[in-house]
């Protein structure tokens, strides 16, 4: 196990994984509770960037690809989180019962149509509408549901924190690495931010937060099921981890059972299909013999 | 020793010598050499005697090779007027093929080929400048995940000429020629794995075409 640790291949993971997006999600974080006394307002609107800032800052370790016009899928990515951490974080445009799920539908509904142009594109309009359809609408229900006021912000931190950790594993075994990267850059940057802000936590699931985290996590397992291959059952889990995850946040929250048992039953109920996942991916990756 | 069978022993080493002497010239026509025809004119390239394959260093410590099973295109050549020399190359990026299932799964997937978004692989050529009798330069413009590079191929004739042997659709006028070349992956944007994986890449193509124009 310690000889891992040798490896320049191993290291570099590291790095680029855990130590670059847990370090600017620290650094916005520190400096939120820094500004926070002088200039609260800014403060705020600094820690709701923490997270996209620390999955940008991973995403230039692991990928490094910002061209515009994006040439892949995945450098559309960044593009698509910058936007949203704009829009998400201008105060007034979010608020209201419409809006915010209005525009969860609308960029759920780009972002698979960007998303999954490259395939869809080589398909006649009958075969690729209903695909993107069955897509956008999951992915925005999902979206949706995840910024009901019942969703309580450490409790949606959690469910995404358990999703991306076992996105992270998954990925490998179902063929990206990069993926995998990705994935776990984003789980850094939520937990990071969680552990580095304390009791301050709720503020930097803000929309900013929400909104980058529920698209990035979409792209992802949007990637790992078309373009890498994974299979249904695997990705399945997946959503069925979010669901119920969120779900479990809204029920517990309506029982009056606030704090941590809320973000404890909601991680427990989100953990149990990602561990599911993991071992169909396990069980996968054996029957095709393993590692190269 | 009677001299019946002395008779006999002398008619059967009169035969074995006069059969031997007939195979002699046969043996002789059978020998493999290179056909050296002229190869002006224009060619389809056949898919089953060509191939597009290459070698990358791993971990430090050997060379693995992989292939594509898949490859179409054109080829012209007029040793007269260079300037008209073509040559265009389709590869399908999901033929690949490096002995290993799961090793080939993953190469198709988004950390390095990424088939499902960028399907085919192509070379058109921009020119060719010929360095001595059967070789020379091939430059052109190389289309690999999406990206598009320049790159030059140096280019060995391999041979030209009428093989009637063959039945069609391999038979006919054939040429053909090797061609190597070294290219970055990362300029390609398939930097993954760089601790693991060499970022230099060896390709080779083998081709043989079938003359359809002179």
């Amino acid at each position: 196990m310690w000889a891992l640790l040798h490896s320049s291949f191993v290291q570099s993971q590291l790095i680029h994984v855990v130590l670059v997006p847990a370090a600017v999600a620290g650094l916005v974080a520190m400096s939120s509770r820094f500004l926070a006394a002088g200039t609260p307002r800014l403060a705020r609107g600094l820690a709701g960037l923490a997270v996209p800032a620390a999955f940008l800052a991973g995403y230039f370790e692991a990928y490094r690809d910002f061209t515009f016009p994006p040439t892949t899928v995945l450098s559309w990515v960044p593009w698509f989180v910058l936007l949203l951490a704009m829009a998400a974080s201008l105060r007034g445009w979010t608020d209201g019962a419409i809006l915010r799920p209005a525009l969860s539908i609308l960029a759920a509904a780009c972002g698979a149509a960007v998303l999954l142009w490259p395939i869809l594109g080589r398909e006649t309009f009958d075969m690729a509408l209903p695909v993107w359809a069955v897509v956008a609408a999951v992915w925005s229900t999902l979206w949706v549901v995840s910024g009901l006021r019942g969703v309580g912000r450490p409790s949606f931190l959690a469910v995404s924190f358990i999703t991306s950790g076992g996105l992270a594993v998954v990925a490998p075994l179902s063929g990206s690495i990069l993926l995998g990267e990705l994935a776990a850059t984003l789980a850094v940057a939520l937990g990071a931010s969680l552990i580095l802000a304390g009791p301050a936590a709720c503020s930097l699931v803000s929309d900013a937060g929400r909104a980058t985290t529920a698209f990035i996590l979409g792209a992802l397992l949007l990637d790992l099921r078309f373009y890498a291959g994974a299979g249904e059952a695997t990705i399945g889990a997946f959503m069925a981890s979010v669901a119920v995850g969120l779900i479990a946040a809204v029920a517990i929250g309506r029982s009056r059972r606030e704090g941590s048992w809320a973000v404890l039953g909601s991680a427990v109920c989100a953990l149990i299909p990602v561990v599911i996942a993991v071992d169909f991916a396990f069980r996968a990756s054996r029957m095709g013999g393993g590692a190269y | 020793m009677s001299s019946s069978r002395v008779s006999t022993m002398c008619r059967a080493a009169l035969v074995s010598g006069l059969l031997s002497g007939m195979f002699v010239p046969l043996a002789h026509a059978a020998r493999y050499h290179r056909l050296t025809g002229s190869a002006n004119g224009t060619y389809r390239i056949d898919p089953n005697h060509s191939l597009a394959w290459f070698t990358i260093g791993h971990a430090g410590v050997a060379v693995v090779v992989g292939r594509f099973d898949k490859m179409s295109g054109t080829y012209t050549f007029n040793s007269a007027a260079p300037a008209r020399d073509k040559v265009a190359i389709r590869i399908a990026a999901a033929s690949i093929d490096t002995n290993f299932a799961m090793r080939d799964h993953d190469l198709r997937g988004p950390d390095f080929f990424n088939v499902r978004e960028f399907p085919v692989i192509t070379f058109r050529s921009t020119r060719f400048q010929p360095k001595g009798a059967g070789a020379g330069l091939l430059y052109g413009r190389l289309t690999l995940h999406g990206v598009t590079r320049p790159v030059v191929f140096h280019v060995r004739e391999i041979g030209a000429g009428p093989v009637a042997a063959l039945p069609k659709p391999w038979g006919g006028y054939l040429s053909g020629y090797e061609a190597t070349t070294t290219i970055r992956r990362s300029a390609f944007g398939m930097a993954a794995y760089a601790g693991m994986i060499a970022n230099r890449v060896h390709l080779h193509v083998n081709i043989e075409g079938v003359r359809t124009a002179r």
